[in-house]
């Protein structure tokens, strides 16, 4: 499998490991990332069994323009070691490692991804890392973790061991995650890399969803992870960017443009002062709006 | 040299899309028991599956018993390696 750079992750969808049909339906449902499960959806006696069938899944199916990866079980389960080894051959995108509370953790798993590569006779570095901030500890070292492998290109935040690790529950209104939310999208962002959401479980409950993934957006996150297709969606459209957003994106750089072609430093649009960052987003948008169209083309075809 | 199967095991599901594979051992040879709706028209090419899975692991003598719910080749390849693995540790 190829790597894309700046791919969109507005909805990562989870897939239990040892489940065929929820397997091979999982493309259908077009996410920007497909996570094939290995720790917590897969039962203590199945995780030889879902690992197997990981890997036949990852040698035989085409999952179309998705992005596909695993999450593997942490460093200090007997299961790390040889979910890193039997899946390297097989190429996953990337690797999402559960449970990370250190530098040392991601640092762990680069090195044996490393020597797994260099058996299979792959360039070093084919297979990412994503790492799962989930815990206390884990949100303290967030923006070291950031920077702990070159191989790293998202950090995701797991809200339900979290709220266990400060020793509360999760409520509606979700106070409890706002430090933590907030310190795993600054050091994702700080590091160039893509923060990911917490799940969001009341999956027939379409309109706090969205809620929660507006509020997502609004914090800074690149996207969702997601428990139910129906929820893939619903991600999307609260990512793109509306018709009036990449409109008056469009027109402020345009107008930023021209104003170069002027030599004018500074430009107003709207009555409203253009500067460097105002431009940073508009351009923002603008690449999240094609990157989702070419996407659309691309599953079109 | 043949790897020994020591015990039965088992890997898989009746679930939808799933096949439910069994492993005991076997004296001589591979005795391999299909049941599947489409048993008529893929038997050979579920016997050829399981066969060449029960080969990759150096498995010459095994029965194993394969009951199928519309499992996918991949699906059939990963849960006879599975059993095998099982049955083999």
């Amino acid at each position: 499998m190829t790597y894309m750079s700046n791919r969109l992750r507005r909805s990562m969808l989870f897939v239990p490991g040892n489940n065929p049909a929820l397997i091979i339906d999982a493309p259908v449902f077009t996410p920007d990332s497909i996570i094939l499960d290995l720790e917590d959806a897969v039962a203590v006696d199945q995780k030889d069994a879902a690992r197997e069938l990981v890997v036949s899944a990852l040698k035989t199916l085409d999952f179309g323009v998705c992005e596909v990866c695993v999450r593997i079980n942490g460093r200090h389960t007997p299961f790390f070691a040889a979910d890193v080894s039997a899946l390297v051959p097989v190429k996953p995108h990337a690797l999402r490692l559960a449970m990370v509370e250190s530098a040392e953790d991601v640092a762990c798993l680069d090195e044996l991804l490393g020597r797994c590569e260099a058996d299979a006779g792959l360039p070093v570095g084919t297979v990412k890392i994503m790492a799962s901030i989930e815990t206390a500890k884990g949100v303290m070292n967030a923006s070291t973790i950031a920077l702990s492998s070159p191989r790293l290109v998202a950090m995701s935040f797991g809200a339900e061991d979290f709220t266990n690790s400060i020793q509360s529950e999760r409520t509606p209104g979700g106070h409890e995650l706002l430090y933590a939310r907030t310190a795993v999208v600054l050091a994702a962002r700080a590091a160039g890399i893509d923060p990911i959401d917490t799940v969001f479980t009341l999956v027939e409950d379409d309109a706090a969803f969205k809620a929660d993934v507006r509020a997502a957006k609004q914090l800074g996150f690149a996207g969702k992870s997601c428990v139910h297709p129906r929820q893939i969606a619903l991600a999307h459209e609260v990512f793109l960017p509306t018709p009036e957003e990449l409109s008056k994106a469009e027109r402020v750089l345009a107008a930023y443009t021209e104003a170069l072609e002027r030599g004018a430093g500074v430009v107003a649009v709207e009555g409203r002062m253009v500067d460097g960052p105002i431009v940073a987003r508009a351009q923002r948008v603008v690449d999240i709006a094609n990157a989702s169209k070419s996407l659309r083309e691309v599953r079109a075809r | 040299m043949s790897t020994l199967i020591k015990r039965c095991a088992q890997a898989g599901s009746f679930e939808s899309g799933d096949v439910l594979v069994h492993v005991a051992p076997s004296p001589e040879k591979l005795a391999i028991y299909i049941k599947s709706k489409v048993g008529p028209r893929f038997s050979s090419s579920m016997q050829e599956s399981v066969r060449a899975v029960a080969a990759e692991l150096g498995v010459t003598a095994a029965s194993l018993e394969v009951v199928d719910s519309g499992a996918l080749d991949f699906v059939l390849r990963a849960r006879v390696a599975t059993a095998l693995r099982r049955a083999i540790e």
